[in-house]
């Protein structure tokens, strides 16, 4: 056959092999699918055969293999003789829209890396995703082949791929299972991986021991969400622990003053100010008479933190200091 | 840094200060490729090339230090961007959008807008070329600094402040008033100026430059920025500030600046990439401050600030200390007053830089 031509052939479903490494989208065959079959107006499916020329590749069209498998009807094919990573860009002309995030690109990705086309990865899928997704796909199918089921199942997003690819091969086994066991939002993880990141670059601790006291915590009895919390605070106090330290005392100190509830502390950002405001909301229930009686109630707790926190920012007392 | 190239915008080609440096450079470097470019901006990151350019803006501007913090109020005369030297802290690897290292070739502009400015003899100009570039540490090529002494001895009302981390002196052979010019010196811990400051001179060899000044009637000042935070930094900063009290005088130093340091997230970033040496980073206690930036944590930065400022104190200084964009809460809690106290922190400056004459 010649190479830029093709012909046409009506095969037994069973005769076409539908999973060939390039098939990246399949799709189960709808209502439509079944009376375009059943009314003998199906569109042909696409086929390539192998070197011996024995065996049929699908190409493009499981839905139709797989509905006229179910009717035990014939499938017409179009026979195409291409290359291995060419079945591939076929495959993606054809059925590439139902991609419908960039997670599910990713085999693809590793399909033409797998095969030293690289160069040819940005053409191919510029009408299904933009440049910069094709770029963090591309540094994320340097990642070991595991880490896709993560991206696939929404553990994880593909924008920490800036932040994973600065860990070690054996670095990434140990964090791993934090992304295994659980689903983290874009902020979160991007927070867990920059402290990782940054206490094992310090090399005071062992980044092993930090993700097995992680791992810890993933098994508690808690929500997810609070693992999560649970997990990010850990790691504050390991990257940071005189400022962790501090802003623990620091809201125990304030929650210690007992106040209504509709008050709201505001600290100036980073602390860098000894300007503290505190909000209130008066209504017909807490009035001006209340607010002032409960000023006067907290008047020399107030005073004794105030001196506290002027004087562990001003660097002249200890945080554990009274 | 080698100069590998040299790319020259065309309108500037037959500058006197683009003659001159090509001819130096000729002199000890065999193959230094020569491009003439159209293009006004510095558009290529040419990691071995030196840019000479037309700068179509203002030569003379103001620090861009933000409102949030006490800025010293001075005033840059922009003589170039980036610097050769390879520092692994440096600001203007996040600071400015290109990485080449370019000097402004019309220098006959600068002189014309300094001129008119400094005409203006009832004011006073505290000024430096050692913000966005260092200040000496393309001298040896293109004389930039020697010119512009030589240029500012008409202007008495004006004090050239020329920081730098390298040594080059010979600039002082234009110097008519040594009154006129503060040659100064970064210092930091030994072993940050070890580790952290590829390219520049030692320790020990700015401060015997900084003796040599004093002793031909210079003033000098130092500047303590960046004070980084690493196990052992109390060890570090004693062993320079020791060596400081050896070498120099407290006399001699017309003021002497402490900042912490503090860099926007793409500086962070940057260091982690191309500086894993770069420990200091993941030890320090950063919180964002109040201009945007990562800095670290107050009570930090005040331990460190009060263990220098209190030595420094008693070797001699006192109101010639203050700081690099801090706030009144640490000025008050290291120093016990603040800028408003000393009637502005610019004015200050500008007294302690006047009254030498």
């Amino acid at each position: 056959m010649n190479r830029n031509s093709f012909f046409v052939l009506t095969l037994s479903p069973h005769q076409i092999e539908c999973s060939a490494p390039w098939l990246f989208f399949k799709r189960e065959p709808s209502k439509l699918t079944y009376w375009c079959i059943e009314n003998k107006i199906q569109p042909p499916v696409g086929v390539c055969r192998n070197d011996e020329g024995e065996s049929f590749f699908l190409l493009w069209g499981y839905d139709i293999v797989e509905g006229c498998k179910r009717l035990g009807r014939e499938v017409t094919c179009y026979v195409m003789e291409l290359s291995l990573w060419e079945r591939a860009v076929v495959h993606l002309k054809a059925e590439g829209h139902l991609g419908r995030e960039p997670s599910d690109f990713i085999y693809c990705i590793r399909f033409f890396l797998d095969r030293g086309r690289k160069d040819k990865i940005e053409s191919i899928l510029a009408p299904f995703l933009s440049r910069r997704e094709i770029e963090f796909l591309l540094k994320w199918g340097h990642l070991p082949s595991s880490w896709d089921v993560l991206l696939q199942t929404k553990h994880l997003s593909l924008d920490c791929i800036d932040i994973l690819k600065k860990f070690k091969a054996d670095e990434l086994e140990e964090i791993y299972p934090l992304f295994e066991l659980l689903s983290w939002g874009r902020n979160k993880a991007m927070e867990l991986l920059d402290g990782l990141l940054e206490i094992s670059r310090r090399g005071n601790v062992s980044l092993s021991d930090v993700c097995r006291e992680l791992k810890e915590i993933c098994f508690r009895d808690l929500s997810p969400a609070d693992k999560i919390s649970r997990i990010l605070e850990k790691i504050r106090n390991i990257r940071s622990p005189y400022l962790f330290r501090f802003e623990r005392r620091l809201w125990d100190r304030l929650s210690q003053m007992r106040l209504n509830k509709g008050w709201t502390w505001n600290i100036s950002p980073g602390f860098e100010t000894d300007n503290l405001s505190l909000h209130v909301r008066l209504d017909k229930e807490y009035g001006v008479r209340e607010l002032v009686k409960d000023l006067a109630g907290i008047k020399e707790r107030w005073e004794n933190f105030y001196k506290w926190y002027c004087g562990v920012l001003g660097g002249r007392k200890e945080i554990d200091e009274d | 840094m080698k100069i590998k190239q040299v790319v020259i915008e065309e309108e500037v080609k037959d500058s006197e200060i683009v003659r001159c440096s090509l001819k130096r450079l000729s002199k000890i470097e065999d193959k230094v490729e020569i491009t003439y470019v159209n293009s006004p901006t510095p558009s290529y990151s040419y990691s071995h090339a030196l840019f000479f350019l037309k700068y179509r803006g203002k030569f003379f501007k103001n620090c861009p230090g933000t409102r949030f913090y006490n800025c010293c109020g001075y005033k840059i005369i922009h003589i170039g961007e980036n610097c050769p030297l390879s520092c692994s802290y440096c600001i203007l690897k996040a600071y400015f959008r290109h990485s080449c290292l370019t000097v402004w070739a019309n220098i006959e502009d600068m002189f014309d807008e300094l001129s008119r400015l400094f005409s203006l003899r009832n004011s006073l100009f505290r000024c430096g070329t050692g913000e966005f570039t260092d200040s000496l540490a393309l001298e040896w090529l293109t004389g930039y600094s020697s010119r512009l002494v030589e240029f500012l001895a008409d202007y008495p009302n004006v004090c050239l402040e020329l920081k730098s981390k390298v040594v080059d002196l010979s600039w002082r052979e234009k110097v008519k008033d040594p009154c006129q010019i503060l040659p100064a010196w970064s210092m930091n811990s030994v072993d940050i100026s070890l580790s952290e400051e590829e390219g520049s001179a030692s320790l020990e060899q700015r401060l015997k430059a900084a003796k040599i000044c004093m002793d031909d009637g210079f003033k000098v000042c130092l500047h303590f920025d960046p004070i980084i935070y690493y196990p052992g930094w109390e060890k570090g900063y004693l062993k320079t500030l020791e060596m400081i009290f050896d070498y120099l005088s407290p006399s001699g130093i017309a003021y002497l600046s402490l900042g912490s340091f503090r860099g926007m997230d793409r500086l962070f970033e940057y260091i982690k990439e191309k500086w894993p040496r770069g420990q200091y980073i993941y030890w320090g206690e950063f919180i964002k401050g109040m201009d945007g930036k990562k800095r670290l944590f107050r009570p930090l930065r005040v331990r460190q600030f009060r263990f220098i400022v209190e030595r420094l104190r008693k070797w001699g200084l006192d109101k010639e200390m203050y700081f690099c964009m801090e706030s009144d809460e640490v000025w008050r809690a290291v120093l016990g007053y603040t800028p408003h106290d000393l009637g502005g922190l610019s004015n200050h400056l500008k007294r302690l830089t006047f009254s030498i004459r």
